[in-house]
């Protein structure tokens, strides 16, 4: 990947964004201003970071 | 914004998902008879957390005079141990309500990706930092139950109240579980190294619990408990 990506770009060029994704400027800040190693474990872990991450939601958890 | 409420957009990020696969499995049609695979998936949660804090709090007090977050992460792990205790004992007594025997419970071995999950953990806090579990309690306390979500549930599928026992407690305590964990959070000297390690720890359990809830509903339809009832 490049190093001049972004790391929105990163995130979408494996797939854990959807392209294109329809962030909010304050998510798209945060994603970006994400560390590389934090970048990387998103990846690594294959997280998903769908648009509906934007919906705020309370569940019951372990 | 606070190290902690830093810590929770992270999360955020990523527990869409991770909500999706947890409603999927409230709502799923034969909820009662996977409800006992949930409880084992509680239970093998609930069995090491005092351990991970016992090792947490021993390889941060091993570094806590050179380390000022690892003294506050011994800390933290000395008050909470004690309220963790024995609450993986409930859990059983929940299953025994519904006819599973402890024997059962133990004679049973849990999944990779539930190892995995506790797993990562002595990674994190015995080879890179052992802040790396507060990381991994955001996401398991982050979110107490809702006594009224519990209501609701019992209703619908008319299981016994007595095998939610936990639970319920669970929404009780838990609130307060959470708020001093995120008191302590914030009360740490953390650099930016630290609140790496906090959110990676904390997007590789979002991951893994997901991944639990998702094999919890399984193909759907056809699944069922694996204990004899």
């Amino acid at each position: 990947m490049s190093m001049d990506m972004t790391n929105v770009q990163k995130l979408q060029a494996a797939n854990i964004l959807p392209t294109p994704s329809r962030l909010s400027p304050s998510d798209e800040e945060l994603i970006n201003n994400l560390d590389p190693d934090e970048v990387n474990a998103l990846v690594d872990v294959k997280a998903q970071l769908g648009d509906d991450f934007i919906q705020r939601n309370t569940s019951l958890i372990l | 914004m606070s190290h902690s409420a830093r810590l929770r957009a992270k999360i955020e990020l990523v527990a869409p998902g991770m909500h999706r696969a947890i409603e999927a499995f409230w709502a799923h049609p034969r909820m009662p008879e996977i409800f006992p695979e949930f409880l084992y998936t509680t239970y093998c949660v609930g069995r090491t957390t005092v351990p991970l804090l016992e090792t947490a709090l021993s390889a941060a007090n091993a570094r806590r005079d050179a380390d000022p977050v690892a003294a506050c992460v011994a800390d933290y792990c000395a008050r909470h141990i004690p309220e963790e205790r024995h609450h993986d004992e409930g859990v059983l007594a929940d299953l025994g309500v519904l006819g599973v025997s402890r024997e059962a419970v133990m004679r049973r071995i849990p999944s990779p990706t539930m190892a995995a999950l506790s797993g990562a953990q002595y990674y994190w806090v015995l080879n890179v930092h052992p802040v790396a579990l507060l990381g991994y309690l955001e996401v398991l306390e982050g979110e107490p139950p809702l006594a009224e979500k519990l209501e609701e549930v019992i209703q619908r599928t008319e299981l016994p109240r007595k095998a939610f026992r936990t639970y319920f407690q669970h929404a009780d305590v838990d609130r307060r579980h959470r708020d001093e964990l995120r008191a302590a959070i914030d009360r740490m000297p953390l650099s930016k190294e630290h609140e790496n390690i906090l959110a990676i720890s904390a997007f590789q359990t979002v991951e893994l619990v997901r991944r639990i809830f998702e094999g919890l509903v399984g193909d759907g339809m056809n699944k069922k408990t694996r204990f004899e009832i």
